[in-house]
């Protein structure tokens, strides 16, 4: 064969060789890219509807058993039990939402005689939009949504026909009736409240109705509560902890990043001119900030999704979120949203000392604008279970009753009047009421009064959010009158903190 | 003139006669008589039940307003009320409560078919005098709840339309 034969064939299998391989790097590759790329978003949606599904739910579920105005019980739901009544309830919401059940208002007293009979009830986080219902049964025109932006409470009675009622905007009170064709799925409510088993629940009572306060306290607490050892997430005594923690937020950008060391132990991670900012403090509090420049939100449910997906992608997926408040965020013309979310320790709902929300975000349009976190979870050592068990709060209340007056009345600007102390000589009490002055009319604050302003009784989990990663948490009876959270120790009775809400705070 | 002096006389006769009628009535009320009346108040007040009751529900919530300091033992005594030489049977140890500030105490109490008698015993220590005691007493009979609807429409259709308002307009 000739030389320039031999070349002419050589060339052509470079050629050929160049343009298989060629083919085999971009073309081959690319196809596969895409499509784990679309899996990848195909799991992503998964996991935004999974999260969406368990976020969007009442935080807290009352059941009624019943008894009358003077003989009725009630008790709050355990999250295992509230994941379970939550499946019936939505089937119930479903038709409602999809049907058009004929609306009309009731009053707030026939709400209230409703839940002297048998009744489940279900209490949304404060600020929950209707949008989030119809969103979850895909209907975005519904009577529901046609009336009330905002749902507080829905009581479905046991003797269920298609009728239940919904405390919405302003405490104004709906019946919606549906027709019986209208009711696609059949509910046994009876047989879901006959499903609790007997004495297996904390009995709550509407102690002060005769303060005209139908807020439920238990009588006694029989299931008794740890106190445990917890630590947070991150541990912010590792910079190599830190920095991974961080990098989830900056990707690529990592490398780019200024850090900064606080002698207070806060370290911050920079990006840009404060286009991006991670902060870690000593005890593991974790907040993200991000300029969103003109972004405006337009739907709540949008802003939701986006607040889950940013959750997801950069924390990491938490099991039992519970969303505890919605906040439209108004700024001249940018609208955007806070999303609270919370979680439970042994049953009972963590609550921080400060008055935020263990998880915040706030969404600007389809950006996070700022991200919040400091969860914990229980280490690795014995709990502690105090013999006395959980005291009642009503005896709480008691105990600490004069100075809880003496400071209602401060706030009201008003008198306390002299509370008999316990113990005290009949002797002195004539003698301060001889000496005390004439009060004018209406100046006087009376224990009544003080029994009708609390708002609500609670025990959850305070985590004081010390200077330190672990600490060790203590079942607290949060006891809110007016505008103030008192914290008590649920097991020794002593007053922990006294925190003034603001009216975002206040149920 | 006479006519006028008989008639002056007249009326200064009615207007001292009803002066008189009006210094006779006395009107005030000394220390004593107020804290007769003071005493005659009972120390508790139960108000849940009110009165005596039948009912179908064996748990029963009650609730009663006694004096601070104070100190109520609930006892509750079963019967089946069908022997009248029935032994009454109690159904918990004596329960103390020591009443505070909020001069409220409540009790749950899970009864039994039949006869329940609570008993609410009361005692107020007094300075340099003997302690004070007061029996309070509420029956509560727990039936079927057939038997209690029976009861209830028997008692409506034995009871004259009289009996009735008047039990009504009483407001027991």
């Amino acid at each position: 064969m000739s030389k320039e034969k031999l070349k002419s064939l050589l060339l052509v299998i470079l050629i050929a060789t160049s343009v298989v391989l060629t083919q085999r790097v971009w073309f081959s590759s690319p196809l596969q890219m895409t499509s784990s790329e679309a899996s990848y978003l195909y799991e992503k949606e998964d996991q935004l509807l999974a999260t969406r599904e368990q976020v969007i739910r009442p935080e807290k579920m009352v059941v009624g058993f019943g008894g009358g105005a003077e003989n009725s019980h009630y008790t709050f739901l355990a999250p295992s039990d509230l994941d379970r009544f939550w499946q019936e309830m939505k089937m119930i919401l479903r038709d409602h939402f999809v049907s058009m059940p004929v609306v009309q208002t009731i009053t707030r007293e026939e709400y209230e005689d409703l839940r002297t009979n048998r009744h489940v009830e279900m209490h949304f986080g404060k600020g929950f939009p209707t949008a989030f219902l119809s969103v979850l049964f895909d209907q975005q025109e519904n009577s529901l949504a046609s009336v009330t932006n905002e749902i507080q409470s829905i009581l479905v009675p046991v003797r269920y026909q298609g009728n239940l009622y919904l405390v919405g905007d302003e405490d104004q009170v709906y019946e919606f009736q549906l027709q019986p064709q209208d009711q696609l799925h059949q509910v046994d409510v009876a047989e879901l409240v006959d499903s609790i088993p007997v004495n297996s629940y904390v009995k709550y009572y509407p102690l002060f109705s005769y303060a005209g306060n139908q807020t439920l306290l238990p009588l006694t607490y029989q299931n008794n509560k740890p106190r445990i050892f917890t630590e947070s997430e991150i541990d912010a005594s590792s910079n190599d902890h830190m920095n991974r923690w961080a990098g989830r937020f900056f990707n690529e950008n990592f490398d780019f990043v200024k850090t900064i060391q606080e002698t207070g132990g806060t370290r911050i991670y920079m990006y840009g001119y404060g286009q991006q900012e991670v902060r870690i403090n000593n005890r593991g509090l974790l907040e993200y900030s991000a300029a969103t420049g003109n972004q405006s939100s337009s739907s709540v449910s949008r802003a939701l999704d986006t607040a889950l997906m940013f959750k997801a992608d950069h924390y990491g997926p938490s099991d039992g979120l519970v969303l505890r408040e919605v906040e439209l965020l108004e700024e001249g013309q940018l609208r955007g949203y806070r999303f609270g979310f919370g979680y439970h320790l042994r049953d009972l709902p963590v609550v921080p000392a400060q008055l935020s929300q263990p998880v915040e975000i706030e969404v600007f349009g389809e950006s996070v604008r700022s991200f919040s976190v400091l969860l914990r979870r229980p280490m690795s050592l014995p709990e502690v279970m105090p013999e006395a068990g959980i005291l009642s709060p009503h005896r709480i209340i008691e105990e600490d009753f004069n100075q809880l007056l003496e400071e209602f009345a401060d706030r009201q600007g008003l008198e306390a009047p002299e509370m008999p102390l316990q113990g005290e000589e009949e002797a002195d009490i004539e003698n301060n009421a001889d000496n005390q002055p004439d009060p004018g009319e209406g100046s006087l604050v009376t224990g009544e009064d003080l029994l009708g302003a609390i708002r609500y009784v609670e025990l959850v989990y305070l985590d004081r959010q010390e200077t330190h990663r672990r600490e060790l948490m203590v079942p607290v009876w949060r006891i809110v009158i007016d505008q103030v959270a008192y914290d008590f120790d649920a097991h020794e009775g002593t007053r922990m903190q006294t925190t003034i809400l603001t009216e975002e705070g206040v149920r | 003139m006479k006519k006028w002096i008989i008639a002056g006389a007249l009326i200064l006769l009615m207007t001292s006669g009803q002066t008189a009628t009006a210094e006779a009535t006395n009107t005030n009320v000394d220390d004593n008589t107020i804290s007769e009346a003071i005493a005659e108040e009972p120390m508790l007040e139960v108000l849940v039940p009110q009165k005596d009751r039948v009912t179908s529900r064996e748990t029963m919530m009650v609730s009663f307003r006694a004096p601070t300091d104070s100190l109520v033992v609930v006892e509750v005594f079963h019967t089946m009320g069908m022997a009248d030489n029935e032994t009454p049977v109690a159904l918990y140890e004596p329960m103390a409560f020591e009443i505070g500030v909020l001069e409220r105490g409540w009790v749950e109490l899970t009864l039994q078919k039949g006869i329940n008698r609570i008993v609410l015993t009361t005692t107020l220590a007094q300075k340099n005098v003997e302690p004070k005691v007061e029996v309070t007493e509420r029956i509560i009979t727990v039936k079927d709840l057939e038997e209690v609807r029976e009861e209830l429409s028997r008692n409506v259709m034995q009871t004259t339309a009289t009996d009735l308002i008047r039990r009504l307009t009483n407001m027991e």
